[in-house]
């Protein structure tokens, strides 16, 4: 029986099949769409990474249910259709940096339920703003699959980084990471006050 | 791609292209490892947000009394407290420096220029403002010696100097 399957496969390089594994013919160009909006708009993942490293700094349980909430609530408010308040995503982005960096710089102890919460809007906020980002044509399954996925994986790296993090400077410098994202949330909030007076 | 790009330098270029805002950062950053723990940890975060608050004010456009007087003033006393080696309760440094944050906060916001990418500028002004901040505390770090420690209250000299130029000139 190995034998047979020794020849199988040593057989199968020569059948002349096409494995169609390039993006035109796979039909997953919209995953990688997906990947690229979230990596290459700071107004997302930055938020993302500061409560990662929150999640972090709150121990490994914190840090799991982050790891799979944030990319589900993100999901969710992406998948809803276009929101009727349409117009206020800069204030959603500055709400987003405000709420991770102002818990990161606080170094606040939350309970965890209050750390899901706290989760849930946070991936809520990021993916309301993102829906309406992509107006007026809105993004695919595929792209939203892989925004989750990316989000999955920056709050799995960071918050993995920052769980062994103990030394006094360590701890100093992610704090005044918190504070320069609560810092961008408050400016984004008086360009949003400025944008609409 | 390009009015992003723009609003990134700008709001990285804004901070350091005033010498009166620069020599203040500065000496708050010397004035914190002067003044040791906790004060060298609390001030770099609590000033951003400080700042930003400013920043916010100027930007939704409330009025504040003096800026440019304020912010001469803070050189003046900055580099004086660093000259001296005042070492006031932690709470006093924090309004202080807190002050002094929100007025160079309040200017920079009234100053922005019209049409920057919001998220992108405001992202290279924190950034400036804090690596500025922190080259301070870097510097200051030489306080550890004692020929640090006189060089440290030298500095500190100067950068009264320069505030008190700059207040002639607001004046």
């Amino acid at each position: 029986m190995k034998r047979y399957g020794i020849y199988l496969g040593a057989a199968l390089p020569f059948i002349p099949v096409s494995a169609s594994a390039h993006l035109v013919s796979s039909g997953l160009g919209p995953v990688y769409d997906g990947i690229y909006h979230f990596v290459l708009s700071p107004e997302q993942f930055l938020p993302i990474m500061a409560l990662a490293l929150f999640a972090g700094r709150r121990g490994p349980i914190f840090a799991r249910w982050v790891l799979f909430v944030v990319p589900l609530a993100w999901a969710a408010a992406s998948f809803v259709g276009a929101y009727p308040w349409a117009g206020l995503e800069q204030l959603l982005v500055a709400v987003s940096f405000l709420l991770a960096g102002g818990l990161l710089a606080a170094d606040w102890k939350l309970s965890p339920p209050l750390v899901v919460v706290v989760a849930v809007a946070l991936g809520l906020c990021c993916g309301a703003a993102y829906r309406m980002s992509a107006e007026p044509d809105p993004p695919g399954y595929l792209a939203m699959v892989g925004g989750a996925g990316s989000i999955f994986v920056l709050l799995a790296l960071t918050a993995s980084a920052a769980l062994p993090l103990r030394r006094m400077w360590t701890v100093v410098a992610i704090r005044v990471a918190g504070s320069w994202t609560a810092a961008i949330g408050l400016l984004l909030v008086g360009w949003w006050v400025h944008g609409h007076g | 791609m390009r009015g992003e790009a723009i609003g990134f330098l700008s709001g990285l270029e804004h901070p350091v292209s005033g010498l009166d805002h620069v020599i203040a950062m500065v000496a708050v950053g010397l004035w914190g490892a002067q003044l040791g723990a906790p004060a060298i940890w609390v001030l770099p975060v609590t000033f951003p947000l400080v700042m930003a608050f400013g920043g916010f004010l100027g930007l939704v456009g409330l009025p504040l009394p003096g800026p440019e007087i304020v912010i001469a003033l803070s050189g003046v006393l900055l580099g004086a407290a660093v000259l001296l080696e005042f070492r006031p309760r932690l709470y006093l440094a924090a309004i202080l420096v807190g002050l002094f944050g929100l007025y160079h906060g309040y200017a920079h916001g009234a100053e922005l220029p019209p049409g920057e990418s919001g998220l992108l500028y405001s992202l290279g002004f924190v950034l400036a403002t804090g690596l500025l901040h922190a080259s301070g505390i870097t510097v200051g770090l030489i306080h550890r010696w004692p020929w640090g420690r006189q060089m440290l209250r030298l500095a500190g000299g100067g950068i009264s100097l320069g505030g008190l130029s700059f207040l002639w000139s607001a004046l």
